[in-house]
């Protein structure tokens, strides 16, 4: 009776058509996502990816009906039940990621940091978001003696350990290197890299390679904006020195 | 005031730190560091790693200053010298009480009686 509700489902070709073409595109936006070099369009299209493979899931689990009265057996009951927590369960969990990662992670350290205005520290900051060209980020203030540095949205948070460590150019090229971060959204790609782990075909992609070349690339923007490597060095090896 | 912890063994670096705390009241990490590098061969960051084990063992205490110029850490003292060492023979003669007992007050005792002759 379990196996007939599920092969009912299929047998409608309304519905069919609806679950195979949406795994079918999930298919190959996972293609896309393989083959595209942009970081914008790869994050778009891992958001579009995991929709199109759990919208059929929710769709069949939706569909699965629990009308048949108690009477007809405890399996029958079950079996449903444990599809639909299973199918729930995991959307509700990408849902869950995609909310801490977006807004209550950022909201938690920023309740636990305090926002730092009129300072030295926000005059570069200016100085160096209108170069790049992004809007102003916010500056938030970590009491933590631990040199830490790190960013989101438009978001730079720096610990006092950090900002009694470094000197002033080298702030700059620790500053520099989260403003780059902001103006990749290399935060939403660490969240994509996250949630593509959700995906059945996770083993066929990561973005490390892309979080890396993130790294990468934000190195470089502090080296051609100050013109020289050494500040952004001897802030790594006081950093590295620090953890050691 | 928060009792000190861990008062066992204080590192050479960190008698160092504390001294010359001890001598301006309060100061920050760079200023601290640039005393030291006269006298030993020491990175910044040592001088920060201490400085922050010191404030977890409630030896020293810090504020945040946010001037105009940056952002940094002031620290500075819980106690004078004298106050602190006064904790540490404190903290010394109860863990050996507690671990021995009637038989360490007693050598308390006997010691005392000796120098008091």
């Amino acid at each position: 009776m379990l196996l007939q509700t599920f092969t009912s489902f299929f047998t409608n070709p309304v519905k069919l058509t609806i679950f195979l073409a949406s795994f079918m595109l999930a298919l190959m936006v996972f293609v896309k996502i393989r083959k595209t070099e942009n970081i914008k369009h790869k994050i778009l299209l891992t958001y579009l990816h995991l929709f199109l493979l759990f919208f059929p899931l929710v769709f069949f689990a939706f569909n699965l009906s629990c009308d048949m009265g108690l009477l007809n057996g405890f399996i029958y009951h079950c079996g449903i039940a444990l599809t639909k927590i299973a199918i729930y369960g995991i959307t509700a969990s990408i849902i869950l990621v995609m909310v801490l990662g977006y807004f209550v992670i950022p909201g938690v350290y920023k309740k636990r940091s305090r926002e730092i205005r009129g300072n030295a520290i926000n005059t570069t900051i200016k100085k160096y978001a209108k170069k790049l060209k992004i809007s102003l980020p916010r500056l938030y203030l970590l009491n933590l003696a631990k040199p830490v540095a790190f960013s989101t949205k438009n978001m730079i948070f720096l610990s006092a350990g950090l900002t009694s460590l470094l000197t002033k150019k080298e702030l700059e090229a620790v500053l520099l290197h989260e403003l780059s971060h902001i103006k990749n959204r290399s935060s939403v790609l660490k969240l994509s890299r996250l949630l593509l782990k959700f995906s059945p075909f996770s083993n066929f992609i990561t973005l490390n390679k892309e979080l890396s070349n993130e790294e990468i690339k934000a190195d470089a923007t502090v080296i051609r904006i100050q013109g020289t490597k050494k500040y952004l060095n001897s802030a790594k090896l006081k950093v590295s020195k620090y953890c050691s | 005031m928060k009792k000190i912890k861990n008062l066992d063994f204080l590192s050479p670096l960190e008698k160092d730190v504390l001294t010359i705390l001890w001598l301006r009241k309060s100061m920050k990490v760079r200023d601290i560091y640039n005393i030291l590098k006269k006298k030993r061969k020491v990175a910044l960051s040592s001088v920060a790693v201490i400085l922050d084990r010191l404030y977890e063992r409630n030896v020293v205490k810090r504020r945040i200053e946010t001037a105009r110029g940056g952002i940094r850490y002031i620290y500075s003292p819980r106690q004078d010298k004298g106050g602190f060492e006064k904790s540490v023979i404190e903290i010394t003669v109860n863990k050996l009480i507690e671990r021995f007992g009637s038989r360490a007050v007693s050598y308390f005792n006997e010691r005392f009686t000796e120098k008091g002759r």
